[in-house]
């Protein structure tokens, strides 16, 4: 495991500030990884991601002026899942980490594409390695506690053949916070992985969250993004369906209150034939929230009879909510079935009255309407308790 | 139970109602029948106390209280309840789901405790199978492709839910077919008691066939023109609201 401490991280100061970063690292890179960090450094294009010089169509409604901070670089820590709330009801495996070079996850691992994972792995504090070898439901807590700190973080996890396993992805974050995570998950054949990434109630600071996922023949990938209130929250999810039969599933119930930005951006990539996606997302705008995704399903020649799907419905709550939705298809195959749809409507002033009109005082109808509209995304989490969890993130339960 | 006295509301600052004025007794059905722009749906409106509408003058007294100072929820806990014209969608709200808020909202007002679901269940099994509804219509999300005749059944299973004193109906027969307007009205006679009153906002006749109301009042510019029993309806179904248009009588 790599260590940096105590210095200063900014995007502004340029990718030789990060080359600067790295030689001061006070303990060794692992071999091969320092393939990837090699690759990792392409100063040109993080000088691409500055704010105003940004060639990423991607990030163009993402305020960057968050990274504008001086931040100082910390160690990221990992720790047990707190034992309050709905997590005292779930009994968790911890992952056994081991050091980055003995998880094959790594060799699947996609080499950088983007600054920011280009960043996250040339300044990572921690890099670290687990292998899910049984069936079960696994825990794995993230914090970055310190104010304007930054941890880069590196993980990867790596489901072996047949292994049917749950995971819970923690990260807490102190409010003037920013961790930069990055998570690559490898499914072999026949292996199912249900990966859930939640918050503690309180609100969180800045997340980049960096998913990625290759998964091979009949194997099953779900990732719950689990409602949580964050300053500034991009999640990144690359899925590679790589083997016949595979399967991506990503949902996800968001909200983005005043002074909120939640970014999620996707792109499944079916590279093999008879593949499955579905990326179903709700969300609901406040007054001074940004709610942005960016839906992608990319279709390789090879990826004959592919089913994909995409959905966003999007609430814009109240005048001053913003949401921008785009759904994307790349399709190089001639034999697919590939659906989406997304949709941005205002809360009907009309719905308000007729619950009010039935009794309901207005901020338990608002509340009724906004579980409603969230609920198809709700309804998807496996587990009861997860899903107790989500209603109560959502300020929904009683 | 319900006293309006020379009720005058304005739109967009356009007059609506100018000078109405009513007069309900517990036990009664009223009909207000009118052409269409007559004002009859913003006396529904205005009633249940929709946003946008403005009472320039005149009262609304509800059991003696001023109707006009409580916001729609306290109106529908006093008793008034309103039957949509255009009954609107709640995505992913399920039908159980909104009347037990509903009812426990009801309850709440009077300091009484949340229905027992026990209690809900049997309680709505009971009112759907009054308005023959399948059971499975209390799971679907509320009116959301439902038809036109389905929401208005709807609408009226509410209304037995709820019990209400004062039900206003607006155009409750507007889009039913003959056998589901028969349902519907007989829910409503099912319904009926000496404590309780309805108000009908009606086209036609043919409800007030299953509905016999006490009084007919014709709506025409803002006021109502004139007041009759049932046999006004008929008149009308004759002649048209054409004669009845000049004179207030």
């Amino acid at each position: 495991m790599s260590t940096l401490t105590t210095a200063s991280l900014s995007l502004e100061a340029g990718a030789a500030h990060l080359e600067k970063l790295l030689r001061q690292s006070s303990g060794p890179v692992p071999a091969s990884l320092s393939r990837k960090l090699a690759a990792a450094q392409s100063p040109e294009t993080l000088q691409a991601l500055f704010p105003g010089g940004s060639l990423y169509e991607e990030w163009k409604y993402t305020p960057l002026s968050i990274l504008r901070t001086p931040w100082t670089l910390d160690q990221s820590v990992y720790s047990e899942l707190p034992r309050a709330g709905i997590f005292s009801h779930l009994s968790f495996k911890m992952p056994s980490l081991q050091t980055i070079e003995a998880s094959p996850a790594l060799e699947s691992f996609p080499l950088p594409a983007s600054p920011w994972e280009k960043l996250i792995l040339s300044g990572a504090t921690t890099y670290a390695a687990a292998t899910l070898d049984r069936p079960g439901l696994y825990g794995f807590s993230v914090s970055q506690p310190a104010p304007y700190r930054v941890a880069p973080t590196f993980y990867t996890l790596y489901v072996p053949a047949g292994v049917q396993a749950e995971m819970l992805l923690h990260t807490a974050i102190h409010p003037e916070g920013l961790l930069l995570l990055q998570l690559h998950v490898a499914l072999e054949a026949g292996a199912r992985l249900v990966l859930y990434h939640a918050a503690p109630e309180e609100i969180q600071g800045n997340l980049l969250l960096l998913f990625s996922a290759s998964v091979d023949r009949d194997a099953s990938l779900s990732f719950f993004s689990l409602p949580a209130r964050y300053r500034w929250i991009r999640t990144e999810s690359r899925i590679d369906l790589t083997g016949v039969g595979a399967e991506g599933l990503l949902y996800g119930a968001h909200t983005a209150h005043e002074n909120e930005i939640c970014d999620t951006a996707i792109r499944v990539s079916h590279l093999a034939p008879h593949t499955h996606s579905n990326q179903l997302f709700r969300s609901i705008a406040f007054r001074g929230g940004r709610r942005i995704f960016l839906g992608r399903i990319y279709v390789a020649r090879e990826g004959q009879k592919t089913n994909a799907y995409q959905s966003h419905k999007a609430l814009l709550w109240e005048s001053g909510a913003e949401v921008y939705s785009r759904p994307q298809l790349e399709i190089f195959a001639d034999d697919v079935r590939c659906t989406h749809g997304v949709t941005t409507g205002f809360l009907q002033g009309d719905m308000l009255f007729y619950l009010r009109a039935r009794g309901l005082p207005e901020a338990i109808a608002r509340a009724l309407i906004a579980e409603g509209f969230l609920m198809e995304a709700l309804e998807t989490i496996p587990s009861e308790s997860l899903r107790s969890y989500a209603r109560t993130q959502l300020g929904l339960n009683p | 139970m319900l006293e309006i006295r020379n009720l005058h509301v304005s739109v967009d600052g356009k007059p609506i109602l100018k000078g109405l004025s009513l007069s309900i007794q517990p036990g009664e059905i009223h009909a207000i029948m009118g052409p269409n722009g007559a004002g009859k749906s913003t006396l529904a409106a205005v009633l249940a106390g929709k946003e946008g509408y403005e009472v320039t003058e005149g009262e609304v007294l509800f059991e003696g209280q001023d109707l006009l100072s409580l916001g729609p929820e306290e109106r529908s806990h006093a008793g008034v309840f309103l039957a949509f014209q255009y009954p609107v969608e709640i995505p992913g709200v399920s039908m159980v789901q909104f009347l037990r808020a509903a009812l426990n909202a009801h309850r709440a007002a009077k300091g009484e405790d949340p229905v027992d679901t026990a209690e809900l269940m049997r309680l709505l099994r009971e009112k759907a199978a009054l308005l023959k509804l399948d059971p499975a219509f209390l799971t679907r999300s509320v009116n959301e492709g439902f038809s036109g005749g389905e929401r208005k059944r709807a609408e009226i299973f509410q209304m037995a839910v709820l019990n209400p004193r004062l039900a206003i109906l607006d155009e409750t027969d507007s889009g039913l077919d003959i056998d589901a307007l028969r349902i519907v009205a007989e829910a409503v006679m099912n319904l009926r008691r000496p404590d309780n009153a309805f108000l009908v906002i009606t086209h036609y006749h043919r409800i007030l066939q299953y509905l016999v109301p006490n009084f007919v009042h014709i709506l025409a510019d803002g006021r109502i023109v004139r007041t009759g029993g049932p046999e006004l309806a008929l008149e009308l179904e004759a002649k048209g609201y054409e004669p009845f248009l000049s004179p207030v009588v």
